[in-house]
């Protein structure tokens, strides 16, 4: 609506994230656990994420795919992804449904 | 992004890694198709036969050595975070080598000599173009990781197999080759490809890919770097015994070590893995380490067994395990793997997010790569059984096997590139 800013909270923005799937385990970034945080400043998102592994082939595309489905958000004008390796990724730090749709 | 769907910032345009893999895959159904005619020759362990040695570098340049150039060219970017130093000259490296490596294998299957000095000149043009842009990219990627100097030595070793090749086809042409007998050169020359090209890149990007595709955590790491330098230092002892010096056993006793050591970290990485189900990379390693633990104990008979023929047979069934069996299945698994994900980078990276996109795994049919995996290992195992007695239909059916295995191959990589799909997930 015109003159109305849109406030966007840190779940819109996981919610968001969950659209994103790493094409090759076939599960959200945000039940991998990739997701180490979300900051909402104004109209503008930060997320820190991990990769599974470093060097892993997904490195660079994910990140942009996290940012590109954060600036789809209304309210959002500019989104940034910053990648941490500290600490690393671990499988428990998947959700209950990314273990089941893995089988372990 | 462009057309070409880069895969990531530093990783070169996605054709390049794919014409290896490709042309790699295609190379490996001709050898196939040209190793069909050769039970008679395997049967005899006629390593000197003109038309094996045409079909043996099908499969040893062809096949191993393109698709591992192809996924070093895509991993080293990805894995050490450092810019290709050129495209270009990759490209050009390309298709210097693919043409040197059809004349070469074409002037060996027909016997014809005279052709061997312009193909070789184009093979060994295109190894040394490789080797440099490779080498450059290395020596300006950050230290510290074990798949620089992996690399880097596996490369050194690629340019060593070419340059004795290069001496043993002068020696055929009817050139001197300094001096030095032909066995002892063809023995080096085996010993710096396969063990010092081929294995050390196996276990360099084996190291890195088993344990991602398998969602492994916590496995050992201590082992790797000693691994990795007794497979250089073995490989290199075993170079130099072929040429004359008394450093067989030494480099024997360390190759088997390195492959020991792998051994026991590939267990280790399967243990420690998340993932319940073995995924394809990690059946085809296991099985592939199987031949190479056959591999390395037909290997070790032949060097103690008194009387020559039957040393040559030992030897002769330990390389086509090792190259048939640990090489190719262990090349196939990865290329089942990375050629589906470059194709997904290639068509679907800009449409991430959207639920009809489909997984890399729907591209193909997961039966054809369980089928080529089957027919592989039970066609590899046929022929290195029938070549130690001698017996030319045994290996026939291994050869026929083999050759079912490829064409599962090739089938389940059209369909990755033809654009099938399994049927939408609910």
């Amino acid at each position: 609506m015109k003159g109305v800013t849109q406030v966007v909270e840190e779940r819109d923005v996981l919610a968001a994230l969950r659209g994103v799937l790493d094409p090759e385990l076939g599960v959200n970034v945000v039940d991998l656990g990739l997701i180490y945080g979300v900051e909402v400043r104004d109209d503008t998102v930060v997320v820190t994420m991990t990769v599974t592994a470093p060097g892993c082939p997904l490195q660079d595309v994910l990140p942009r795919w996290v940012r590109e489905a954060a600036e789809r958000l209304p309210g959002v004008r500019q989104a940034r992804v910053e990648l941490a390796f500290d600490p690393p990724w671990t499988p428990e730090r998947m959700s209950a449904a990314a273990r089941a749709e893995l089988g372990l | 992004m462009d057309g070409h769907g880069l895969a990531t910032s530093l990783a070169p345009r996605l054709d390049l890694p794919l014409r290896h893999l490709l042309a790699g895959a295609a190379f490996y159904l001709v050898a196939q198709v040209a190793l069909l005619g050769q039970a008679e020759n395997l049967a005899r362990a006629g390593y000197l036969a003109w038309p094996l040695a045409g079909a043996a570098h099908l499969l040893t340049l062809g096949w191993a050595t393109m698709v591992m150039m192809g996924a070093t060219l895509q991993l080293v970017p990805v894995l050490l975070r450092v810019r290709l130093r050129s495209e270009p000259l990759a490209r050009l490296a390309w298709w210097t080598f693919t043409i040197g490596t059809a004349l070469l294998a074409g002037s060996l299957f027909a016997g014809r000599p005279r052709w061997l000095g312009p193909a070789g000149a184009l093979l060994v043009s295109g190894v040394l173009l490789y080797a440099a842009n490779v080498g450059s990219t290395l020596a300006r990627a950050p230290r510290g990781q074990l798949q620089r100097w992996a690399l880097a030595a596996a490369t050194g070793f690629l340019v060593l197999t070419a340059l004795l090749g290069a001496t043993l086809a002068l020696g055929l042409t009817g050139t001197p080759a300094g001096g030095v007998a032909f066995p002892r050169l063809l023995g080096a020359h085996l010993a710096a490809g396969l063990l010092g090209w081929m294995s050390v890149t196996v276990f360099a990007a084996g190291y890195r890919l088993i344990p991602m595709f398998a969602l492994s955590h916590g496995y050992a790491q201590h082992r790797q770097g000693p691994a990795v330098a007794l497979l250089v230092a073995g490989a290199l002892a075993l170079v130099l015994y072929s040429l004359g010096a008394p450093t067989a056993v030494p480099g024997a006793l360390a190759a088997a070590a390195a492959y020991l050591l792998f051994g026991l970290d590939v267990a280790d990485i399967v243990r420690n893995r998340r993932r319940r189900v073995l995924e394809p990379v990690t059946r085809f390693t296991l099985a592939g380490l199987a031949f190479a633990l056959a591999s390395l104990g037909l290997a070790a008979l032949a060097f103690l067994v008194t009387g020559r023929p039957a040393a040559v047979r030992l030897a002769f069934s330990a390389a086509y395990a090792f190259l048939g069996g640990w090489i190719s299945l262990m090349v196939m698994g990865h290329l089942l793997k990375i050629v589906p994900f470059l194709t997904w980078l290639e068509r679907y990276a800009d449409q991430a997010g959207d639920r009809k996109v489909p997984l890399v795994r729907d591209l193909f049919s997961p039966w054809l790569g369980e089928a080529a995996l089957l027919l592989t290992a039970a066609g590899a195992a046929l022929v290195a059984a029938g070549v130690l007695p001698g017996l030319p239909a045994v290996v026939r059916a291994g050869l026929l096997l083999t050759l079912a295995g490829a064409v599962a191959l090739g089938a389940a990589l059209l369909q990755v590139r033809a654009g099938w799909r399994q049927p939408p997930r609910p």
